[in-house]
């Protein structure tokens, strides 16, 4: 059995044959460590994945900062696999990637796929302070499905952003919470960026009603539904809203 | 010529035709003699207009129909579209957009319905954006790439009303009805074990990464999906062996005969309780889906099911007192020292129409839908139909990824007792895209 390290240079070889062998014991090996009851085994294997992924080498010259030990696209299948052994610990290697553009999207990944805080912290944190706005749009997005302290809050700020991007993103992830105070910013979302983001705007507060409603607020989510039926939306999320307040009565 | 919506205009084609009496109407409102109205027609846009989206689907399912009116078109390969939207000129006479983005043509108000013909991994995004566009959905299988994205489908078409048809066409094949009534109505006796053979995979050859063809918007194909350089082999009918697009032969024929191992059990709307499974992984690449599998789950009424990647293709119920086996073009029923080989001889033998239970009867899979869509009932392969078998599919890939067994709750849906398990549950998409 290889050793972490050397699956990294693996991974980084270029040889398509070698990079798919290591990526195969990589997952044996993450699959194996992932089994309940067997925690140490996971945590070693964790640690060490983290340890490949955060290691720098020094560069060529003396007085240069060093770079990272493995290729982005090494890292990227480390963080592969990180994602499914790895928890709060873990989490700062994957962080040092996010600051490596070429290898930060894989990081981002791993991150969506953990359920820890630590994670969600690390994605919150990306989604507000990143640098590029499709990166950040991918952190907002896999803020929309976590639950946790701090991500209502992280959208929100993202949400009052002026680039459309961000905002939209920030307003539809907000969507898949049970905030009410969501829906205002859907509301003016729509108002401020065309006919497209009006609709997935439209769309979003069809969701958000529901999962107010999924979450005990009924009354929250009935508002929603009657004003997205009294409005100019198009038909398809008027008969939903109207669909949804039959049912609900 | 600008269409109004679908419903506009067949309101607006009604209306005229009382207000201009006795106006002369024209001709082209009414049916010719055999044919549907206009008005009655479903408009529909093809997404994915690939190998199967065109050559099957478009040719044979969707252009000979008259009760569609094709519409537009849709595919991220330009040549895709564009011959997709020749062939329609040249059928019908009639000139259709031939979009890249199914977003421009799910906005289109004119248009009820979408069939989607795409890769895996874009079935649930194109499937719910349609959804949320008011369309019906017609949507190959196998219907996900993950459980969640099944989840989220079905979440979508109640919140919508969509009639959403999956693409397993075996149930509306009369030999795999007969089979699943028989096996319901207990003429092999009590169901026991289920086994479905589906073949497997070889390891594929490496190709050096290349520049995609001009024609071809590599990144918008890959869509969702983690970025790869582009390599002929990755992409056009092979994508079904990369983990990154689809679940190898488990989940493409897999979605087809577990499907029909669900509805012989009397599984729909369910699932296992548990799985377990061995499958191996060719050890060069670089398809990375499992080549030879065996997997095993159990129902919580008793029953196992096998699935096999060797084998003759098809389906076996075996009960206690003796089995079907089932295939596309051959059913074969051996019970009570009987054992026959026709559908006739079968239909003749057993009396279906007598059985007490009787299973939905669908002759063609695209009329159902188009029934449907005028019903507004339920087709034969609802969404969370096939959300439910596909799902039997996934698990069984996941209990071959982590090499253990597993506990599965259908009603909850997620793993008991294995947090690694749910992790793999759903998987995280590139940006813009999320469900």
């Amino acid at each position: 059995m290889q050793s972490v390290e050397q699956l990294g240079e693996q991974l980084g070889s270029g040889d398509q044959v070698k990079v798919y062998q290591a990526k195969r014991e990589l997952a044996q090996r993450a699959a194996e460590a992932g089994t309940p009851g067997k925690q140490a085994a996971r945590n070693e294997l964790a640690a060490a994945l983290a340890k490949a992924e955060a290691a720098t080498k020094p560069r060529d010259a003396k007085d240069k900062a060093p770079v990272p030990a493995y290729s982005a696209g090494a890292r990227g299948e480390l963080a592969r696999a990180l994602s499914e052994v790895g928890g709060d610990m873990e989490v700062p290697a994957l962080k040092q990637t996010l600051g490596d553009f070429d290898a930060r999207e894989m990081a981002r990944f791993a991150l969506d796929r953990m359920t820890c805080q630590a994670a969600t912290d690390a994605l919150a944190e990306a989604a507000t302070s990143a640098i590029g706005a499709e990166f950040r749009v991918g952190a907002i997005n896999a803020l929309g499905r976590r639950t946790g302290s701090g991500v209502t809050d992280a959208l929100k700020k993202c949400a009052a952003e002026s680039d459309p991007h961000v905002r939209l993103a920030a307003a539809e992830a907000l969507a898949g919470h049970s905030d009410a105070s969501a829906d205002t910013l859907l509301v003016e979302a729509a108002k401020r960026h065309g006919h497209r983001a009006a609709l997935r705007m439209s769309k979003a507060r069809i969701r958000l009603a529901e999962n107010l409603v999924r979450a005990g607020q009924k009354d929250a989510g009935k508002a929603i539904y009657q004003s997205i039926a009294k409005s100019d939306a198009l038909k398809p999320q008027k008969r939903a809203a109207e669909q949804a307040l039959a049912q609900l009565g | 010529m600008t269409h109004k919506s679908g419903s506009n205009r067949r309101q607006f084609l009604k209306a005229s035709a009382a207000a201009a009496a006795p106006a002369i109407v024209p001709a082209s409102v009414f049916a010719k003699a055999g044919e549907p109205a206009p008005s009655d027609r479903v408009v529909v846009g093809s997404i994915g207009t690939g190998d199967l989206g065109r050559r099957h689907h478009l040719a044979n399912k969707l252009l000979p129909n008259k009760r569609i009116e094709m519409a537009a078109v849709c595919d991220v390969d330009r040549n895709h579209r564009d011959q997709a939207a020749a062939d329609i000129f040249s059928r019908t006479g009639r000139r259709v957009e031939a979009y890249k983005d199914f977003r421009d043509l799910c906005d289109r108000q004119d248009i009820d319905a979408v069939l989607i013909a795409v890769p895996d991994h874009w079935h649930a995004l194109a499937a719910i954006y349609a959804m949320e566009s008011g369309k019906d959905v017609y949507c190959e299988k196998p219907l996900t790439l993950t459980i969640a994205e099944g989840q989220k489908m079905v979440e979508a078409a109640r919140r919508y009303g969509t009639v959403f048809q999956t693409g397993s066409q075996q149930r509306s094949d009369r030999r795999f009805r007969l089979a699943c009534e028989l096996v319901r109505n207990g003429k092999i006796g009590k169901l026991q074990r289920v086994d479905t053979y589906i073949g497997g995979i070889d390891s594929g050859s490496w190709q050096a990464p290349t520049t995609p063809p001009p024609e071809l918007d590599w990144n918008f194909w890959l869509g969702p999906a983690p970025y790869a350089d582009y390599s002929p082999n990755r992409c056009h009918y092979q994508f079904r062996w990369f983990s990154d697009y689809s679940g190898g032969k488990m989940t493409d024929w897999g979605a087809h005969h577990n499907d029909i191992a669900q509805w012989g059990i009397g599984a729909d709307g369910s699932g296992p309780v548990k799985v377990k499974g061995a499958g191996t992984y060719h050890p060069n690449g670089p398809h990375d889906v499992p080549g030879e599998f065996d997997v095993q789950y159990t129902y919580a009424n008793g029953v196992e099911l096998y699935c096999h990647s060797q084998g003759e293709n098809g389906i076996k119920f075996t009960g206690s007192d003796g089995f079907v086996f089932v295939s596309r073009g051959r059913i074969e029923i051996s019970v009570g020292g009987k054992d026959l080989k026709e559908y006739e001889a079968i239909v003749k033998e057993f009396s279906p129409d007598s059985f007490a239970t009787k299973l939905y009867d669908s002759r063609d899979h695209h009329e159902n839908w188009l029934d449907c869509i005028k019903s507004r009932e339920r087709p034969i392969c609802d969404v969370e139909i096939g959300y439910r078998s596909v799902t039997v599919c996934h698990l069984g890939n996941i209990a071959i990824k982590l090499g253990r067994g597993l506990n599965w709750s259908p009603e909850k849906e997620q793993f008991v007792g294995d947090d690694q398990a749910n992790l793999l549950v759903s998987k995280p998409m590139r940006a813009p895209w999320h469900l």
